[in-house]
């Protein structure tokens, strides 16, 4: 009867909703930057005279470094130029590294660490799920108590001091895993570890919580009273039911995860952009560190965007309205 | 599980108060200045003269241990209260005179809500350069949102309540409704929201000075001390986990006591 | 008649609270038992116990549920699971949140086939469509593929009737079916169940605090009060010479069929909370017919209604 006008109101639905988070995400990257180029502009210290060092007296070559980088131009002619080459995917040159490309110097950094954080939260997200739905079912025993103190434990213990009883632990006193650097294998281990583990217990309270308010809904009621087997109650009735809220808790997880990268790239030398953004800003290579400030924000708003259209796709409520 | 939660915001309340009384009596307590160079120490193990050991510069872990638990409550509060400042004002004149105000004040909160915590932080870092104003900026900064978002909803339930209404249409004063009708009863809901941000605002404190953003030499905090210790974690371990010991144990004490508090004031988020 | 079920002395507590002090009755094959009562008398629990879904919280103490020659009490929790479903089914009153949001109703309806006779899910959906179609959903093909949001109340109401009649069962337990329809639908959800009954020729356990209903409805009634059943008989005989005090009043400020009414408050005074029962005859405080004997010692069901006035006359 009325399905086909219905559908297609959905799908108008759908695209008011797509056009109002792109439009968002825009506005957020433009304040962004807006923020870094403001930035760039108030850090302490002339870049030029920094870049030149010993050669301070050299006046030609200040002037032709001063064109190289474009700061002899006017203040909106540069932010035009800035904003531009970010659209390009070019945030313009290093100071630290004369003449690169900020491009060139994210490069490595780019290949690690949002590969990292996505891997990290791939596997902490079934952990944590399997985790709390562990604990849900047991509610009130010793088990679930346990569960819920290792959870609280895993919660309030930052990851760098978990990754320093980690590391004596498994590289000193038990010396099976490496503590620097990256690109075999096993180097990328503790690192995980130390990402999943806060990014896990996070999921595992987070469903604990929604699965005993789903248990007491009328339709798992109903589930048992069609005689269906528990697990099929539980994880196909109850469990897809806590996804919905647990989806949106997605994005503080991955940037959770984001901030943990800066931490676990410090702890083992790995060449990511954290470290990277970390080094610059002691160097004072600006541009740099807002180009991976550019980037960060755009990874969150598109994972942000992805939760979103995530959540429409769990929750056929959703897709009708908002 | 009233009985268990209870117990976790008794030992929550036991750890914190323990913290702050080393942080208060901290410089009383240290048997060295937390500065002093030894060379005839460096690396010092536990025992002896330096209790918990000496750093790469022979310093007394110890004395610098109780001064980072004096320097990371000391930011935290900073923060804490610049943050309800800022929140609660701007949250209440949102909620309260909304319109215009409010739609600006709501879309700054988005915008902040769109970077990650850390990223904001090392924007700030790099402008104001590393150090204790840029971490106390920058935690403010990712802060205030939350608590000016609570605000505005407490304020914006309240307006429509009964009492309120009656000021409002007897002609009272608008401070006066503020102060007399609005801020009591929407101070207990934000002292929770509050209470159970210490423990973050603790370990982003520790975070950013780990990464050598914050607190900086020769002032000590448990987050640099752990960085200075994980270096060094094969020889000598004791610094990276004294520091890291002190840390988990204030951080689960403000976690347990925050939400000791919230099943005590809400008790229908017990199951929880 | 052969009875269906046999429920005898049937208790059940919330931890130190019974809530349901002994209950025998039986369902005959093929008939209609309506249960009536207020909120709170133990009509509902009564229909979960049935089930043996009351939630972690209560316990059934004492008593058995003779089903088709077996003690549904003595049945492990998987053989009881084999029970649910197939041989009773259940429907609830709530019809908004009784259906899985997520899931399709089709899929709703199918998995009831998948699990106990072990369709496929192409020949289970396609079942689905017939049953649909029986319980009168119109454009069932599109209705399989509708999530319930999409249906109204009473829609729903018919996709659970499906969903319980999916298997064919010997007994349907209904728990208020229509308590939460609008007054029309109310009417033709009574007209769907009656239909189905009279097709596959199921008893039927109908919990209900709506007189109108129960005439529309059933062939026999059981009225609950505070936990114990205090009259039982014939619908036609109950209705035109009830016995028990608190019948009487019930069916004086009956609303006619379809009329809503949340709870039965017409009464005087309060039905009184299980852990407060009073002494001597539980609904003494309320009964205007209330004599000495009637506070000082419980009655017992003789002849169909546990009262010292009725009984006496």
């Amino acid at each position: 009867m009325h399905h086909v006008s219905l559908r297609a109101a959905t799908l108008r639905a759908v695209w008011r909703f797509a056009f109002r988070r792109v439009f968002g995400i825009v506005l957020v990257l433009f304040v962004a930057v807006v923020l870094t180029f403001g930035a760039l502009q108030y850090v302490p210290g002339d870049p030029i005279l920094i870049l030149l060092g010993d050669q301070s007296g050299d006046v030609e070559l200040e002037a032709r470094l001063r064109a190289e980088y474009g700061l002899d131009r006017p203040l909106t002619e540069q932010f035009v130029s800035y904003l531009g080459g970010v659209l390009r995917g070019d945030f313009g040159l290093s100071f630290r590294f004369a003449s690169t490309p900020v491009k060139d110097v994210l490069a490595t950094g780019l290949a690690i660490s949002p590969v990292l954080a996505l891997v990290a939260l791939v596997l902490s997200v079934p952990l944590g799920i399997g985790l709390g739905t562990f604990a849900a079912r047991r509610k009130g025993t010793l088990a679930d108590s346990l569960t819920m103190f290792v959870l609280v434990l895993g919660i309030s213990i930052p990851n760098f001091a978990l990754a320093s009883f980690l590391v004596y632990l498994f590289a000193v006193r038990v010396p099976l895993l490496p503590v620097a650097g990256w690109g075999t294998p096993a180097q990328a281990v503790l690192p995980l570890v130390l990402l999943i583990v806060p990014a896990m217990v996070y999921i595992g309270r987070l469903t604990r919580t929604y699965l005993l308010e789903v248990l007491q809904e009328d339709y798992i009621r109903t589930a048992r009273a069609k005689g269906l087997r528990e697990h099929l109650v539980i994880y196909r009735h109850a469990l897809r039911n806590t996804l919905v809220p647990l989806s949106t808790s997605i994005g503080i997880i991955f940037g959770g995860l984001l901030s943990g990268t800066f931490v676990v790239e410090t702890i083992f030398n790995i060449p990511g952009l954290g470290s990277l953004a970390i080094q610059s800003v002691f160097a004072r290579d600006y541009p740099v560190v807002m180009a991976v400030v550019l980037l960060y924000t755009l990874f969150y708003s598109l994972i942000n965007l992805g939760v979103d259209l995530l959540y429409g796709v769990l929750d056929p409520r959703i897709r009708l309205s908002s | 599980m009233t009985l268990l939660r209870n117990r976790h915001a008794v030992i929550g309340g036991v750890l914190v108060g323990f913290v702050t009384l080393l942080a208060v009596l901290g410089p009383w307590l240290a048997p060295f200045d937390y500065e002093a160079v030894d060379m005839e120490a460096v690396w010092a193990p536990p025992g002896g003269e330096h209790l918990m050991g000496a750093d790469a510069l022979g310093r007394d872990v110890l004395s610098r241990f109780l001064v980072g638990a004096r320097v990371s409550l000391g930011v935290a509060l900073s923060v804490l209260a610049i943050t309800l400042v800022i929140g609660v004002t701007l949250g209440v004149v949102s909620g309260y005179v909304g319109g215009l105000v409010d739609t600006l004040v709501m879309r700054l909160a988005d915008i902040i809500f769109a970077f990650p915590e850390l990223i904001l932080a090392i924007l700030v870092a790099a402008v104001l350069g590393p150090g204790k104003l840029a971490v106390v900026v920058s935690l403010a900064l990712v802060w205030w949102p939350g608590i000016a978002r609570l605000t505005r909803s407490l304020v914006l339930s309240l307006k429509s309540a009964l009492f309120v209404d009656a000021a409002i249409t007897s002609g009272t004063p608008t401070a006066r409704i503020l102060l007399q009708h609005i801020l009591p009863n929407i101070a207990a809901p934000i002292a929770v929201r509050a209470s159970l941000g210490v423990g973050f605002i603790i370990m982003a404190e520790a975070t950013l000075s780990f990464l050598g953003l914050g607190v900086q030499e020769p002032e000590p905090t448990w987050g640099a001390m752990i960085r200075d210790g994980i270096g060094a974690l094969r020889t000598d371990p004791h610094l990276a986990l004294f520091a890291s010991l002190g840390l988990a144990t204030v951080v689960i004490g403000f976690n347990f006591l925050g939400d000791g508090l919230r099943d005590w004031l809400d008790p229908k988020a017990s199951s929880r | 008649m052969k009875a269906l079920l046999e429920v005898r002395d049937l208790r059940v507590s919330f931890g130190a609270t019974e809530v349901l002090d002994g209950i025998d009755f039986d369902v005959y094959e093929g008939e209609v038992l309506a249960i009536v009562g207020e909120s709170g008398s133990g009509k509902s629990v009564t229909a979960l116990s049935m089930m043996r879904l009351l939630g972690e919280s209560a316990e059934i103490t004492s008593g058995s549920l003779r089903f088709s020659g077996r003690d549904l009490l003595e049945l492990s929790e998987d053989e009881m699971r084999k029970v649910r479903g197939r041989e009773i089914a259940m429907i609830f009153q709530e019809p908004m949140s009784s259906l899985n949001p997520v899931y399709t109703a089709g899929f709703q309806v199918a998995e009831v086939l998948e699990e106990h006779f072990g369709y496929s899910r192409k020949a289970a959906l396609e079942k689905a469509r017939e049953l649909f179609e029986m319980v009168g959903i119109p454009a069932p093909e599109e209705r399989l593929r509708s999530y319930p949001h999409e249906l109204s109340g009473g829609m729903r109401q018919r996709v659970m009737i499906a969903m319980a009649m999916a298997s064919e069962p010997k007994l349907l337990v209904a728990d208020e079916p229509t308590t939460a329809l609008d007054v029309t639908i109310q009417a033709q959800i009574l007209a769907l169940m009656k239909d189905v009954r009279s097709r596959f020729g199921t008893s039927v356990l109908f919990i209900t605090h709506d007189m109108g209903v129960v005439a529309s409805i059933a062939d026999r009634m059981l009225v609950m009060y505070a936990g114990q059943i205090v009259e039982e008989g014939s619908v036609e005989s109950l209705f035109e010479s009830p016995r028990h005090p608190y019948t009487q009043r019930l069916l004086a400020c009956a609303p006619s069929i379809g009329e809503r009414k949340e709870r039965l408050s017409v009464i005087e005074g309060f039905a009184p909370s299980p852990d407060a029962y009073p002494g001597g005859c539980r609904f003494h405080p309320r009964c205007s017919e209330a004599i000495e004997r009637c506070s000082a010692e419980p009655p017992r069901l003789v002849r169909g209604v546990r009262c010292w006035v009725a009984e006496d006359s």
